[in-house]
C-alpha cells in the first residue's frame, strides 16, 4: 500500500547511460597541451622559415658584391692576354679531355680569385668568356686549379657541356651586368650563383666572374635555429603542463572532498567539518560553494533530527478486559436486543424493491 | 439495490467526512448515483466540503421534524465534482445535510429524534433517487442512532487513527458490528505519519481486528491545509492520499 512518500529512494546514483570517466585534470591537460603544441608548432615553424629566408637574403647579397667587387679588381689585361694567348690543354684524366694550363697569366688569375675566398669562405670562383668566333661561353681561369683540381671546371672547356639550360642563360646575361641566380641543384649539390662582368679601361666586356656558393649553409643555418630552439620550446612546454597540473589539482582537490561530503551526508553522517570541506586563503566561488554545502547539511541534519524525534514505535494495542466490559455494557440494554432482533428485518426493508404506496411522498 | 456504507469511527477528528465525501465523489464519477446523508446532527460539518454555508435550508433537521420529504432535502451537488473531473453518464452525487443552525441543533441534544424515521429516511431516500450507494456520515462514537447506522449498512466503513484510544475504540466497534452481524466490515488507516512503518502497522491491524485494512492514508499537509476547500481527491487525483481513496472506491465497487 502506498504511503507518503512519492517516489522511491536510492542509495544509488540515476542510472546513465556508460560513458568513459574522464579525469578533471586529464582532461584540462589534454585541452591545454593541444592548445600549447598548435601554438608552438606555429611559432617553431615561423622562426625556422624567417631564419632561413634571412640567412638566403643575405648570402645573395654577399655574393652579389662577391662577383661585382671580384670583377672590378681582376686585372683585365691579363685576363684578356689569358684567353686570347694561351690554347687549351689536353688531359686524358680529366672527364672533359682538357686540363690546366702550366702558365703564369693562369696562376695570376687564379690567385686573384683566390682572394674572393678569403672574403667568402665557402665560394667556388671562376671566370669565363665568351668566344667571339663561334658567340659560345668557355670556362677561362677556375679558383679549383688551386685548391681541389679534380672539381675545377678545366681551361677552355665549353660551359654548355657541363651547364644547364638556365644557368648558361645567366651566365650570359652576366657578361652584361651582375646577375644572380637562385637556388638550384646539379650533380655536385644544390648552389646559389653571382654573374658580373670584367670589363677593360674602356668599358669593354672581356669575360666575367662567376661564383657558385652550396647552400647547404642555409641548411645548416636551418639546423641550427632548430637545436637552439627545440630545447627551450620543450622546456617551456613541460613547465606550462607542469602548472596546469598543479592548477587542475588545485580545482580538483575541493570538488572531490565536496563529493565524499555528499556520500557520508547520504550515508546520514551530516557532522561535517567545515573548514574539512574548502581550505582556502582567498576565498572563492568554490569556497562559497563549501560554505553552503555545510549550511545546507546542517539544515537537512535538523530536519531528520525533528522528523526522528516524531517517530514512535506504533504498536497496535487493545485491554482486551476493557473491550469486553465496554461491549457488554453497550450490548446488555434493551434497545440494542430489540436492534439485534430486528437487524435482519431492518436491512431487508431498506432493500425492498417495490415501496408500499403509503411510503411515496 | 442500494448498498447502504455507513462511515463510522469511534472518536471525532479521523476524517471521517472528508473521506466520506471524496469517496463518494469518486464513485459518482465513475458513473454511480449516490447519496450522503449527515447524520451528525450535532456537530454537522460534511456540507463545507461541497460549499454549502452554515445558514442551509432544506436538511435532514426539517425531515426528522416532519417538514418536509427527505427527497426535499437532498442537494444534488453532481455539478461539484463536475467542476473537477469528468463525471461518467448516469453518474450523480446528492447530499442530505444537517442544519447548522443552532436552535436546530439545541433541539435535537434535548429532545433527541424518532431513529425509526431516520431509518425510513434512509429507505425512501434510496429509493426516490435510485441510488446505487446511499452513504451515512455518522456521529462519532457509540449511540443508539450511530447503532441503527450501523445495523441497516450493507457496508461498515470504520476510520482509525495510528493511536491508542482509536485502536481500543475501533475494537469495541468492530465487535458491536460483528453482533449485529453487519455484511462486510471494512476498515481506513488516515493521517498515518510519514515516519511510520504502513505495512507493519497494517499487519498489526490485520492480525488485532480480523478485518480488511481496504486504504492506508498518509498524514499529509497538503491535504490539512486544503482542509474544507473542496475535494482533494478530484483536484490533486494522482496524490498519495487521493490514490487511497481510489482504493476505498475500488472495494466498495466490488
Amino acid at each position: 500500500m502506498a504511503t507518503g512518500n512519492d517516489g522511491e529512494p536510492s542509495d544509488q546514483p540515476v542510472k546513465r547511460h556508460r560513458k568513459l570517466r574522464l579525469n578533471m585534470r586529464w582532461k584540462m591537460l589534454a585541452g591545454f597541451s593541444l592548445a600549447f603544441t598548435v601554438v608552438f608548432i606555429f611559432i617553431a615553424l615561423w622562426v625556422i622559415n624567417h631564419s632561413a629566408a634571412n640567412a638566403m637574403d643575405r648570402l645573395t647579397a654577399e655574393l652579389h658584391s662577391a662577383a661585382f667587387g671580384g670583377a672590378q679588381t681582376l686585372d683585365d689585361r691579363v685576363f684578356e692576354a689569358l684567353v686570347t694567348t694561351v690554347p687549351p690543354v689536353a688531359d686524358p684524366a680529366n672527364p672533359t679531355g682538357l686540363g690546366y694550363p702550366d702558365n703564369p697569366l693562369y696562376t695570376t688569375v687564379a690567385r686573384e680569385l683566390m682572394r674572393i675566398r678569403d672574403i667568402v669562405p665557402e665560394a667556388l670562383p671562376y671566370t669565363y668568356f665568351r668566344d667571339p668566333k663561334d658567340d659560345q661561353l668557355y670556362f677561362a681561369a677556375s679558383v679549383g686549379y688551386l685548391f681541389s683540381p679534380q672539381f675545377g671546371a678545366t681551361y677552355k672547356v665549353p660551359v654548355a657541356s657541363v651547364s644547364g639550360q638556365s644557368t648558361y642563360d645567366r651566365m650570359r646575361s652576366g657578361l652584361t651586368a651582375t646577375t644572380d641566380e637562385p637556388t638550384y641543384t646539379d650533380s655536385y649539390g644544390s648552389w646559389i650563383s653571382s654573374y658580373s662582368p670584367i670589363l677593360d679601361t674602356e668599358g669593354r666586356v672581356v669575360g666575367a666572374i662567376g661564383i657558385d656558393y652550396p647552400t647547404s649553409y642555409v641548411d645548416q643555418t636551418q639546423r641550427n635555429a632548430i637545436s637552439a630552439l627545440v630545447p627551450v620550446l620543450v622546456a617551456s612546454y613541460l613547465s606550462l603542463l607542469l602548472l596546469v597540473l598543479i592548477v587542475s589539482s588545485a580545482l580538483v582537490r575541493p570538488v572531490r572532498r565536496l563529493t565524499a561530503a555528499t556520500r557520508r551526508i547520504a550515508d546520514g553522517e551530516y557532522d561535517l567539518d567545515p573548514r574539512s570541506l574548502v581550505r582556502t586563503r582567498f576565498p572563492d566561488e568554490i569556497y562559497e560553494l563549501g560554505q553552503s554545502f555545510e549550511v545546507m547539511a546542517r539544515k537537512v541534519a535538523e530536519r531528520e533530527r525533528s522528523l526522528t524525534s516524531e517517530v514512535q514505535r506504533l504498536r497496535v494495542e487493545i485491554d482486551e478486559t476493557k473491550r469486553k466490559e465496554t461491549v457488554d455494557e453497550l450490548a446488555g440494554t434493551d434497545f440494542f436486543a430489540d436492534l439485534v432482533k430486528k437487524s435482519a428485518d431492518l436491512r431487508a426493508r431498506l432493500h425492498e424493491q417495490d415501496p408500499p404506496a403509503d411510503d411515496q411522498s | 439495490m442500494t448498498t447502504v456504507v455507513s462511515v463510522h469511527s469511534f472518536r471525532g477528528g479521523t476524517g471521517k467526512s472528508n473521506i466520506t465525501a471524496n469517496t463518494a465523489a469518486k464513485l459518482a464519477a465513475a458513473g454511480h448515483r449516490v447519496g450522503i446523508i449527515d447524520t451528525d446532527i450535532q456537530s454537522p460539518g460534511i456540507h463545507v466540503l461541497f460549499g454549502f454555508g452554515d445558514n442551509l435550508s432544506d436538511t435532514l433537521n426539517d425531515y426528522l421534524w416532519g417538514r418536509e420529504s427527505i427527497d426535499r432535502a437532498a442537494h444534488d451537488v453532481t455539478s461539484i465534482v463536475a467542476a473537477s473531473t469528468p463525471v461518467k453518464a448516469g453518474g450523480m452525487l446528492c447530499l442530505v445535510p444537517s442544519s447548522m443552525r443552532p436552535q436546530e441543533i439545541t433541539r435535537v441534544l434535548r429532545e433527541g429524534y424518532d431513529v425509526v424515521t431516520l431509518n425510513e429516511g434512509f429507505r425512501d431516500l434510496a429509493r426516490s433517487l435510485r441510488l446505487d450507494y446511499l452513504f451515512i456520515d455518522t456521529h462519532p462514537g457509540l449511540n443508539e442512532e450511530t447503532m441503527l447506522s450501523i445495523t441497516i449498512s450493507d457496508v461498515l466503513l470504520l476510520i482509525l487513527r495510528p493511536d491508542k484510544q482509536d485502536f481500543q475504540g475501533t475494537a469495541v466497534t468492530v465487535d458491536i458490528a460483528r453482533r449485529l452481524a453487519v455484511p462486510s466490515l471494512l476498515l481506513v488507516l488516515n493521517k498515518i505519519p510519514d515516519a511510520i512503518d504502513t505495512d507493519d502497522l497494517l499487519g498489526q491491524v490485520d492480525k488485532a481486528y480480523g478485518a480488511q485494512t481496504v486504504a492506508a492514508l498518509p498524514l499529509s499537509q497538503q491535504v490539512v491545509l486544503n482542509a474544507s476547500g473542496g475535494l482533494f481527491s478530484l483536484t490533486h487525483p494522482d496524490h498519495p492520499w487521493s490514490r487511497q481513496i481510489d482504493a476505498i472506491a475500488d472495494a466498495l465497487q466490488r
